[in-house]
């Protein structure tokens, strides 16, 4: 191992007071997005992403405001912008290419119910559903028809490392997948990876257990009889990677 | 009437109503814990000397039925509380007392009195608009105060008023006329000059960082709002009187203002290093000790030892010497916050009667005795 010289010239992020003034005129705004995002008020329904931990559905059931956030994480929100556009890129690539086998996830439902009632917002090729019953509202992928059978769609990006070295679905997604199938009444689940540097893509087969679908709806009901007893649910495990930038961070060290 | 709540809201809870060195015999209601339920809240109350706190929990009630309450040995409600680790806790408030169901154990607690006869007082509410006028609370302020200044305060009813800490406006005065010591800081938040209680300050230390404080008329109102518990707590502290005496900050300020170029420049370190070798190798039951200040040297000195001190900055006044009690000189210097301190003589009527220390966050004034 070898010490490297710095070079002044590769740290510096401006070099003249107009340039100072272009990054902190975007830098700025971003921030103040972020902030403003973080400030609006969270809908007080369970969120497939965080089903894992029954607390913090806890917290979203209550309607309990996330922790005041003093250094909004750009980072985090830039990840989560290429993310959203890669989503974008990948379904209508699906859609042109699948045509007919690209499902209309509302005219899906409707044509399959699913015992709930649902309100539905298109958001680009994405169907945002809305179930006040359990209460949920959650943002579905897509569905795709191929060799005749119906998968649920569900994309995730991630940094080449880590896309490199997956050889199944990550155990935490498919727990947010196990929601939209026992929702959507879709146990076959295609899920597809893609890496955020260069764009490769890897894809997985798998099927949802009954069982797991009847532990999906076992928690709703815990979850739902949590809140009205005022009682917290336990939380995960001290350390588990949720809780790193968990936004109730601080106020499930009360409870 | 069973009710069901989050151990950790209620460990938390008791810990901020029950403060242990504020329960004394001398003020009987200060040992109990009213718990009441109503509906799915559980309120605990207790009063200390001047104080009234509340806490109040969320959580599940087996039955709906009237509002219950029962009085408990606060201390001892604290203790079982913070022994118990499963997540929940259940507790039946019964003729007799409480039982307390953690998983599949069970713990009884009598009652102290029976809540018809007596009911603890509950603070004051405040309006939104008199919220307005809240202060942050600077808990670091009041931690300061019990940490650096208290010990000075007065122990005996001589002149209660120095059994008080006189705070307005920024400054802290705690001393005690008796024994010619009083210390100063600037970390006061009351604007209104007012006397505080042991009490107050142990209430005010016990608090979460995020307290606020609302004055309402002579008293005030503590109040931490989170999402397990609501905590409100109102103080009144004294106010200087014909009946509650009048402590003298002018004039205490006023004798703390020092010229500090008369001050010589030392090492705590040093000074308590030789206070403690005097009291190690003392003969006597109350030793004492002579202190002198010269041109460049602190000496102190007794029959057995004779400590030179140098200072890091020359003393250019007349040299004197004033005669201390060394433990209590030690608890003085000790009290500092530096451990470079300055030393300037108090004088009356051209004579050197005390010392003044300065630090960077405390002044100490401190009279000597003479010489024989």
């Amino acid at each position: 191992m070898a010490f490297r010289q710095v070079n002044f010239e590769h740290l510096a992020k401006f070099n003249s007071d107009a340039a100072f003034k272009l990054i902190s005129a975007y830098e700025g705004q971003i921030i103040s997005d972020i902030r403003s995002e973080c400030a609006k008020p969270k809908s007080r329904t369970f969120a497939p992403s965080c089903m894992r931990c029954d607390r913090k559905s806890w917290f979203r059931l209550r309607g309990v405001q996330p922790d005041i956030i003093s250094d909004p994480d750009p980072v985090l929100d830039h990840t989560a912008y290429i993310g959203t556009a890669l989503h974008e890129r990948i379904q209508s690539a699906l859609e042109k290419s699948l045509g007919e086998d690209w499902i209309d996830v509302e005219q899906y439902i409707k044509e399959h119910p699913i015992g709930y009632n649902c309100e539905f917002t298109k958001n680009g090729h994405e169907t945002l559903i809305y179930i006040p019953e359990i209460p949920i509202k959650f943002a579905c992928d897509g569905i795709v028809r191929i060799n005749g059978k119906y998968y649920l769609l569900e994309i995730k990006s991630s940094e080449y490392d880590s896309w490199n070295a997956l050889t199944e679905p990550k155990a935490h997604h498919m727990d947010q997948v196990k929601t939209y199938s026992t929702i959507l009444g879709l146990p076959d689940v295609l899920m597809l990876y893609i890496d955020r540097q260069y764009g490769y893509v890897k894809t997985y087969e798998k099927s949802i257990l009954t069982l797991d679908i009847m532990n999906t709806k076992d928690r709703f009901v815990y979850v739902k009889g949590m809140v009205e007893k005022n009682l917290a649910p336990d939380r995960l495990p001290q350390n588990d990677y949720m809780c790193t930038n968990c936004e109730y961070k601080l106020k499930c060290r009360e409870w | 009437m069973k009710f069901t709540v989050s151990t950790k809201p209620l460990k938390t809870a008791t810990d901020l109503v029950v403060i242990d060195s504020n329960v004394s015999k001398f003020y009987h209601r200060s040992i109990l814990l009213q718990i009441t339920v109503d509906g799915n809240t559980m309120t605990l109350n207790t009063e200390g000397t001047a104080i009234f706190s509340q806490v109040k929990l969320i959580g599940s009630a087996e039955t709906k039925s009237d509002k219950v309450s029962v009085l408990l040995d606060n201390v001892l409600f604290k203790k079982l509380i913070s022994t118990i680790n499963t997540p929940q806790v259940t507790i039946d408030l019964t003729d007799n007392g409480i039982v307390v169901t953690a998983g599949k154990s069970t713990y009884s607690l009598p009652k102290m009195m029976d809540s018809t006869e007596v009911s603890l007082n509950s603070p004051a509410t405040f309006t939104d608009k008199q919220f307005e006028s809240a202060l942050d609370m600077d808990k670091s302020s009041w931690k300061f105060i019990k940490e650096h200044q208290i010990y000075a305060k007065s122990q005996t009813t001589e002149n209660p008023v120095y059994t008080y800490v006189w705070t307005g406006d920024s400054d802290v005065i705690v001393g005690d006329m008796e024994k010619s010591l009083f210390t100063h800081s600037n970390v006061g938040q009351f604007d209104k000059p007012c006397l505080l209680s042991d009490n107050i300050i142990n209430l005010l230390t016990s608090m979460p960082d995020d307290a606020k404080i609302v004055p309402i008329g002579d008293s005030y109102i503590i109040t931490v709002k989170s999402d397990s518990y609501e905590y409100t707590a109102q103080f009144t502290p004294k106010y200087e009187s014909e009946q509650n005496g009048d402590y003298n900050a002018p004039i205490i300020l006023d004798m703390m203002n020092v010229d500090e170029s008369t001050g010589v420049i030392v090492n705590s370190d040093e000074i308590i290093n030789a206070l403690n070798q005097v009291m190690l190798l003392s003969d006597v039951k109350k030793p004492v000790v002579n202190f002198s200040v010269s041109k460049d040297a602190i000496t102190i000195k007794d029959s057995r030892v004779n400590c030179v001190i140098p200072t890091e900055n020359g003393y250019t006044g007349n040299p004197y010497s004033l005669i201390f009690e060394p433990a209590r000189l030690k608890t003085v210097i000790s009290s500092c916050t530096d451990s470079v301190i300055k030393i300037c003589p108090t004088c009356m009527e051209d004579e050197v009667v005390g010392i003044i220390i300065i630090d960077k966050s405390l002044t100490i004034a401190y009279g000597g005795g003479e010489l024989e």
